[in-house]
């Protein structure tokens, strides 16, 4: 049988600091005074910014083709390639994932691009990165404590567009999903919207292992926590 | 150099936007370059002169430093801002031909990819660097790119993406451009590319950093 969760995630929940996003936005340097008074006014409106959703829906139909690197999740099959494959291999069952910081935050970031002020753009677009990313934290925690008490254990969470798994794979992610996950739909091009979701997969099995430091094995060259800290 | 030119120019390497700015701190109350600027056309120099000898040496020195490691993406987002506080006073002789735009820059984020910020940047500097920049956005299909060369036929193209699974959307896109308008140089950018790749896809030239990019366009107006 599938599990589903879906939860509704206020800002405050994610308990985020400056010291989250000032290492983000390349440290204490001599201009950091100038991003603190847009970070002043996104912790002061985060509640009214946002509207973060996430959730999973965990499947244990399962097939692995390791000549072909292929997992088939339910009757969808995906060509994850060697990284994502080699991770979750061991899985017992999946949990397929989306979640969004909702379309605000995108929407002031261009705006303030459009209007010639880029630093405030950049910095909320990174915002919104973190605040999508600390919620899918929340989420993943949710899956983690009600799949330890069936004695499971989760992989690290992988999405399409990174680590060689092609990014038009979102189609076939979505098609997994039910009605009840439509706050984030996809475009022709296979982006979410609203811009700022993730989405994905994660195994969960006995023999599964979580890394906290994957850097070394993942090509991203645009990841938020590159090189920084634990990753999700 | 003249002096006004030399502070302009300066200001736009520190990120110095206007009088009120108060980054950086070591300019703190100096005119910044909104107002130098404006002093520079005010003293009679040519607009081209103050283009060419203040804000593209300006924005090239600190876009070096940022090719060198020794500046970051949000020093080079500052500085653009000044130079676009700079710009907003040379934009007039532009539109009445008085100083003659280098060429057209089309440019977009490739399909299926949605990075804007370096693509902005690049965008950014290519304007203050002479050239009529058409910013198509971000996930353009070739159509779009095919229509906008229409549109400016003697245009230099520049495609962006950040993704390693969309970077293989631009050998899409240069192929039906290169189908079409064989000639048009086309400028490929974005962290996951190399030297390698664009010349396997058929693309002109690859930049691994908007100066880099500013630098390609000069040469091949020279």
């Amino acid at each position: 049988m599938n599990t589903t969760a879906i939860k509704e995630i206020s800002f405050e929940e994610l308990l985020l600091t400056r010291e989250d996003v000032i290492p983000l936005l390349g440290g204490e340097s001599e201009y950091a005074f100038l991003m603190h008074e847009y970070l002043d006014t996104l912790f002061e409106q985060g509640k009214q910014i946002f509207q973060i959703m996430g959730g999973y829906l965990v499947f244990d139909k399962l097939t692995f083709n390791p000549e072909i690197r292929e997992i088939v999740i339910g009757d969808v099959n995906f060509d994850v390639k060697k990284i994502v494959f080699n991770m979750l291999k061991r899985s017992s069952k999946i949990a397929v994932f989306v979640c969004t910081a909702g379309d605000k935050i995108h929407e002031l970031s261009r705006q303030y691009m459009a209007e010639g002020d880029m630093l405030k753009g950049y910095v909320y677009d990174l915002f919104g990165s973190l605040v999508v990313e600390s919620a899918m934290d929340l989420v993943q925690q949710s899956l983690r404590l009600e799949m330890e008490g069936e004695g499971y254990k989760l992989t690290n969470r992988y999405s399409p567009g990174y680590c060689g798994w092609t990014v038009d794979h979102q189609k076939k992610l979505f098609s997994l999903l039910n009605q009840n996950f439509s706050f984030v739909t996809l475009s022709d091009s296979c982006l979410m919207q609203p811009i700022k979701s993730v989405s994905g997969i994660i195994g969960i099995g006995h023999d599964v292992k979580h890394n906290d430091y994957t850097c070394h094995i993942c090509d991203s060259t645009n990841c938020l926590y590159k090189n920084l800290k634990k990753h999700g | 150099m003249n002096e006004l030119l030399e502070k302009l120019s300066l200001a736009v390497e520190s990120g110095k936007i206007s009088k009120l700015s108060p980054y950086p701190p070591a300019m703190k109350g100096l005119d910044g370059a909104d107002e130098l600027c404006q002093q520079a056309l005010e003293a009679g120099i040519k607009p081209e002169v103050i283009l060419n000898d203040a804000l593209i040496p300006g924005m090239g020195r600190i876009g070096k430093k940022f090719s060198d490691g020794k500046a970051f993406v949000p020093e080079m987002l500052i500085a653009a801002k000044a130079m676009s506080a700079a710009l907003k006073h040379i934009k007039p002789f532009f539109t009445s031909g008085e100083v003659k735009r280098k060429g057209v820059f089309v440019i977009g984020t490739v399909m299926g990819d949605l990075h804007d910020i370096g693509k902005n940047l690049v965008a950014m500097m290519i304007e203050g660097s002479g050239w009529e920049v058409v910013d198509l956005g971000v996930d353009v299909k070739p159509e779009k790119f095919l229509e906008a060369i229409n549109q400016h036929p003697d245009c230099v193209i520049g495609l962006s993406a950040l993704l390693t699974t969309t970077m293989v959307n631009m050998e899409v896109i240069v192929k039906q451009i290169r189908a079409q308008y064989p000639d048009n140089k086309i400028l490929v950018g974005g962290a996951p590319l190399s030297h390698d790749f664009c010349k396997k896809i058929g693309a002109t030239f690859y930049s691994s950093d908007p100066q880099g990019a500013v630098e390609f366009l000069e040469r091949s107006v020279a």
